[in-house]
């Protein structure tokens, strides 16, 4: 037979601890305030600088950058080239938009936090394709709004194939799902707004020629779909644009600008007609601006107009810092305190918008640039940072410093662009 | 935890040999009039194998050739152990009596004990009477056992209260261990061992820390399945209801296949309930968010050998359900809880021959839980338990006629609240744990002795104190001048909690036996009860740890700091008699108990508020608060301060609970059974004022009759006014619930089949629940009608 000698340890262990031991103990260590408490997080940890995702022009292939060493980190291979490329609410995806194949990919950028109790968790993965998709007829506007964003589906006449709506934000990406959507009862080449539970969005007539809506419509998110609430009396024919500040909703028609307010549950729409000043065969096609502000930059084919939607009037922006200046393209910084117009002389002229859009800074970033150029202009919402991206250089702005420099060099040309990366505090105000 | 030697202690089992002559002994099982007992079952104290009785009463064993203790039972009589030796082949007749009370065997104790045997009231719910008591939660499916009540949580997350003590209290364990889940640190967090799935529920009232440890002072519920199985038995059970009250469809079976010595394991379950009716008042006759969802399955095999078994099992489960009660202002928003927990476990117990030694018992479960409170589509909070747990027992040979064992216990709870609700810190709690439990009979009288020295830790890296901004009662703001926002701490907490316990059980005339168990058990108090700071949205408190404590400023102004008192650990000091008929056709159970808790943690209201931190939203809830219910309508002055939430304090009082349970059984006749029973209890904190939430008084009658295929029951049950109130609590009136149960029973080759009928709350009666969180917002369910068919084979 086997012995077992463990068995009397066992036993005068069983006695000792019985013996007696019978105490309660406790040790309060205070951390200091300053000091990461531990978990290496805090409220106030330093925000990565970022990643920046670069789409190869008529490639399906997303190159990520990491910012910090401005090396490349990986490269996505998407299912067909990217029309458009977009940063997902809270910038940990970039949105690949494929227009003509009904297709939007989801590519994780690997930043982005998680609120742990008081404070958050930063993560730093590896970028990666994600195995979301949207499929749904010519995915086109997608517009940002505070936590959300809406994608527009302009649907397909050829095919008959209505119209419809996405709305989603980076939880939901990140689990395979859409918040909610919306289908219209026809094709349009519309757009969407935001605004809480409600979303302003365009409605067209079918029998209508063009696939510009005319209409604008209230829904309000119910669950997982929406219920039309309110249809606007007030026409916009040709409907394309639109934006909106902490005040009003507007949306640029082929005849004015109709701007919308809400006071509660209720909404009132009014109509600002282009002026009579404004050239014949132009028309504001674009709006942006700042939710500080509610005077908007109404982009057209003919010139560049500040839209006023507390005075109700629409003017021409003088922007040129100089005669004989054009623009080639334009952009926000990542609070939208500035708008960044790039001219062709190779500066970067800013606007500030609580300035009411007046010229603050001028910064050379290129010594000359092509007449037809068309450079992207992509904001961090991290840090106060600019990169203009041209050929195959990424030149980064220093906002604060107005420094300018050659961040990445490029072996390829450059398609669309988006930053990805955990954007600072001032981005949690709307 | 050090695995590897845990692991070399297992493997230690399967290296003892055995090398005993075995010998084969027949012997007759018969009633007192002298008939055949058939298919009563012989089993071998300290072997794994098992025999029954043939169409004669006679069975054969194997023994090896000293001799061995035989335990024979059978339904309906009165279990009985003999020493046997190989002198007895042949001329064994063993008689059982009559039982008036069913005997059960308990296996949540280390003796080996029935319900009758036990020097420690308890009960078990089987076969059945469990198939028709089980409801989608624990606490409803053991609401109508002695001494149990359910915190009826609007039917979703209801768990069961033992003699009044639930919480941290009570412990839940599914096959002995720890069901690892959050439903211990709140009333709307659901219990996650399943009852449709499960052989038996075993609850001991009264102490039990001897051999689970400080979570069960109050009392256990072990929830026991056969998901690693102990038997070649090939076996299967399976179940389909409907419910109307509710429009509930369960689905829920279980089947074991063995292949030579490896048997095979698989359950499954799957629930889905709308919200439930109640008899219609002011408008209501439906409860919102009350509707829930549930599935798993568990597979699970295992190895038997000549004098063991060792087998694993992994299991799934997620629950989908409503918590009723949560409201923002004047608009319902549903709160949905999305609970999901992996489970896997491993058992094995091995005889052998060894001087000193003569059995190993392990068990090891590794539980991985995730509870998430979801507001309109949005996580609100996430509950996070990983837990692991180990218990070995080693039993030794009878040593001068003592037999029992020792047992080595390990558990490591990795719990974090994160978001919206995080008022406990992430902590990791560790505990080990040395056992002795020890019996002897003495001719007549069976004596058990028992003690445990338990070793805990708490350990917490980042404890928040916040400048929390207080309100008193008139909507003052209390200006502390404190010069901080918030204060982190890394705090450890040990503690040494001791229990002993001793109890006999004195049959002083045959088919009776009166007993009494003394204890005094101690229980280390839980991460949630020192730890926690923040809004607890499921109670509508504002909960702070005794860790903390008030303090007035030289401006009478107050403020929160660390606490200046010891933190201690809970005494209880207990005495149980009961006293017991179980033989012949009429039968009774008496139980008096009585507990004198030191230091008995609770939550008390100091006037104050706190800021939910979520102004914009106002959490209309109208529940009743913490241990002591609020409904002093703290919103009265939130129009100034934005929202706020009644302060509670984890503070330390000395309590009393005491009371009585009986159960009676008539035999009637063959086919006619009566059964009455009741408990009640008091529970009183220092200065004699009562605790919160005390079960009311109750007694229930229950008529039964019996036929070859028919079975039907008659349960009315009353439950009288509880007028003993807390501070802030209102009386609850009496009410009184009749049911109905009708079985029909019929063989279909090998198979039994049961279609069955169930009748609930006939009367429609319109019944508030004290014992319940939400007693106003979730009266108990309407009528209800089940229709369901089960099986097994």
């Amino acid at each position: 037979m086997k012995t077992f000698t463990p068995s009397r340890l066992f036993l005068a262990i069983a006695f000792v601890a019985l013996a007696g031991c019978n105490n309660s103990d406790t040790k309060i260590t205070e951390l200091p305030v300053a000091e990461d408490p531990g978990h290496g997080h805090d409220h106030h940890a330093e925000l990565p600088v970022g990643r920046l995702a670069i789409s190869e022009a008529d490639q399906p292939v997303v190159h990520i950058f990491d910012l910090e060493s401005n090396q490349l980190i990986e490269t996505v291979t998407l299912t067909n080239p990217a029309s458009a490329l977009y940063a997902s609410p809270d910038n940990r995806f970039a949105v690949a938009v494929q227009r003509n194949e009904d297709t939007v990919e989801f590519i994780d950028g690997g930043l982005w936090q998680e609120l742990h109790g008081d404070h958050y968790d930063q993560h730093k993965d590896e970028p990666s394709l994600t195995s979301f998709s949207l499929t749904d007829a010519k995915p086109t506007h997608y517009v940002p709004r505070g936590d959300k964003a809406a994608v527009f589906f302009d649907g397909n006449k050829d095919t008959d194939t209505v119209a419809g709506l996405a709305v989603l934000d980076d939880e939901s990406i990140a689990t395979n799902k859409v918040i909610a959507e919306h289908h219209f009862d026809t094709y349009m080449h519309g757009t969407a707004e935001i605004r809480g539970d409600y979303v302003l969005t365009t409605l067209r007539d079918p029998s209508s020629e063009s696939t510009l809506p005319e209409q604008i419509t209230l829904l309000e998110m119910h669950g997982d779909h929406f219920h039309q609430e309110q249809v606007f009396d007030v026409m916009c024919p040709a409907l394309h644009g639109s934006y909106q500040t902490e005040d009003y909703i507007a949306f640029a028609c082929g005849d004015g600008i109709v701007s919308i307010k809400q006071d509660g549950n209720l909404f009132s729409a009014q109509k600002l007609t282009n002026p009579t000043t404004m050239p014949e065969g132009v028309r504001i096609g674009s709006l942006k601006g700042s939710e500080e502000s509610n005077v908007l930059i109404g982009l057209s084919r003919g010139g560049v107009f500040l839209v006023d939607l507390e005075e109700n009037q629409i003017t021409p922006f003088e922007w040129q810092p100089e005669p004989d200046i054009n623009y080639l393209s334009y952009g926000f910084d990542g609070h939208h305190e500035h708008m960044a117009m790039l001219d062709n002389t190779g500066k970067l002229n800013l606007y500030a918008a609580e300035d009411n859009w007046q010229l603050s800074a001028r910064i050379d970033v290129f010594d000359s640039i092509e007449a037809d150029a068309k450079p992207l202009i992509i904001a961090s919402k991290a840090h106060e940072h600019l990169y203009v991206i041209h050929e195959h250089h990424v030149m980064t702005v220093n906002l604060e410093t107005q420094e300018v420099t050659e961040s990445i060099h490029l072996d390829f040309d450059a398609g669309k662009a988006a930053w990805l990366g955990i954007k600072g505090e001032h981005e949690h105000d709307h | 935890m050090n695995k590897p030697s845990l692991i070399a202690l297992l493997v230690s089992s399967a290296l003892f040999s055995t090398a005993a002559m075995a010998q084969q002994i027949s012997g007759k099982v018969l009633d007192s009039q002298g008939q055949p007992i058939i298919n009563a079952t012989v089993k071998i104290i300290g072997q794994n194998n098992q025999v029954t009785t043939n169409q004669s009463g006679v069975f054969i064993v194997n023994i090896d050739d000293k001799g061995g203790e035989l335990h024979i039972f059978a339904p309906s009589f009165v279990h009985k152990n003999v020493m046997v030796s190989a002198a007895n082949n042949g001329d064994l007749e063993v008689k059982l009596e009559k039982a008036a009370i069913e005997i059960i065997d308990v296996v949540a104790s280390p003796f080996h004990n029935s319900n009758i045997e036990s020097a420690m009231p308890a009960t078990v719910l089987s076969g059945d009477n469990l198939r028709m008591s089980q409801t989608s939660t624990l606490g409803d499916t053991l609401k109508n056992e002695i001494g149990v009540h359910s915190n009826f949580h609007g039917g979703v997350a209801s768990t069961p209260i033992i003699r009044g003590l639930d919480g941290p209290r009570v412990l839940i364990a599914q096959n002995g261990l720890d069901a690892g889940d959050a439903s211990r640190v709140g009333p709307d967090h659901s219990v996650s061992a399943e009852a449709t799935t499960s052989e038996r529920i075993e609850v001991l009232r009264g102490p039990a820390t001897l051999f689970y440890g400080s979570g069960a002072i109050g009392g256990v519920v072990n929830v026991v399945d056969d998901r690693v199985p102990t038997s070649l038995e090939t076996k299967g059970e399976w179940l389909i209801q409907q419910d109307s009250v509710n429009d509930k469809t369960q689905v829920a079976g279980s089947v074991n296949h063995s292949v030579e010595n490896i048997v095979l394991h698989l359950d499954g379950f799957w629930r889905d309930a709308d919200n439930y009716e109640v008899p219609s008042e002011h408008g209501i006759d439906e409860i919102d968010s009350s509707q829930h969802e549930s599935s798993g399955y568990t597979i699970g095999t295992s190895y038997l050998l000549d004098q063991g078994y060792v087998g694993v099992s992994y299991q799934e489960l997620s629950q989908k359900y409503g918590i009723p009660g949560h409201s923002h202002g004047d608009e319902e928003v549903p709160v949905i809880a999305d609970m999901s927990q992996n489970r896997l476990q491993l058992l094995s117990e091995y005889q052998f021959n060894h001087y000193f030694f003569n059995s190993m018992r392990n068990k090891v479960a590794f539980t991985d839980y995730q509870h998430q409170e979801l507001e309109l589509g949005h996580v609100g909070t996430t509950f996070d338990n990983e837990t692991l747990e180990a218990r070995i027992e080693l039993l030794h040979n009878p040593l001068a006629q003592w037999r029992g064992g020792l047992s080595l216990h390990y558990k490591e709870s990795d719990f974090a609240a994160i978001g919206l609700e995080a008022f406990t810190p992430a902590s990791i709690t560790r505990s080990s744990a040395l056992a002795l439990v020890e019996e002897r009979h003495f001719g007549n009288v069976l004596v058990q002795l028992g003690a445990r020295a338990e070793h805990t830790e708490i350990n917490a890296d980042l404890v928040q104190l916040p400048n929390v901004t207080l309100y008193d009662r008139q909507g003052h703001e209390q200006h502390n001048e404190l010069h901080y926002d918030m204060r982190h701490f890394n705090v450890s907490h040990t503690f040494k909690p001791v229990s002993f316990s001793g109890g006999l059980v004195w049959d002083f005339t045959p088919g009776y036996n009166f007993a009494v168990s003394v204890s005094r058990a101690q229980r280390a108090p839980s991460s949630s009860e020192l730890l926690s700071f923040g809004p607890h949205i499921g109670t509508n408190t504002y909960e702070v740890g005794a860790l903390f404590k008030n303090y007035l400023n030289s401006d009478d102004e107050a403020y929160i700091g660390l606490t200046d008192q010891d933190i201690v650990m809970e005494t209880s000091n207990n005495l149980d008699l009961s006293i017991r008929k179980y033989q012949g056709d009429f039968g009774f159970i008496f139980n008096v108990f009585y507990n004198q808790i030191d230091d008995y943690y609770y939550q008390q209201a100091i006037g104050l508020s706190a800021s939910d931190g979520h102004d914009h939203h106002d959490h209309g809830h109208d529940e009743h608060g913490h241990d002591e219910h609020d409904d002093h309508g703290h919103g009265n002055h939130s129009d100034h301060v934005g929202h706020t939430l009644p302060l509670y304090m984890f503070v330390t009082t000395d309590a009393k609970l005491y009371g009585a349970e009986f159960q009676v059984n008539w035999r009637i006749n063959d086919n006619f059974n009566a059964k009455l029973q009741g408990d009640t209890i008091r529970a009183r904190a220092n200065g004699n004022s009562e605790l919160p939430r005390t079960p009311p008084t109750r007694l229930a009658g229950e008529l039964s009759y019996e036929h070859t295929h028919y079975r039907a029951d008659l349960k009315l049950s009353h439950y009288f006014e509880q007028t003993n109130l807390a501070q802030f609590e209102t009386k609850t009136d009496s009410y009184s619930i009749l049911d109905i149960h009708f079985n029909y029973f019929v063989d279909i080759a090998n198979h039994s089949v049961a279609l069955y009928l169930k009748g609930e709350n006939l009367t429609d009666e319109y019944a508030k629940v004290h014992t319940s969180f939400l007693k106003d917002l979730t009266p108990l369910p309407g009528r209800n009608f089940a229709v369901g068919i089960r099986g097994q084979f």
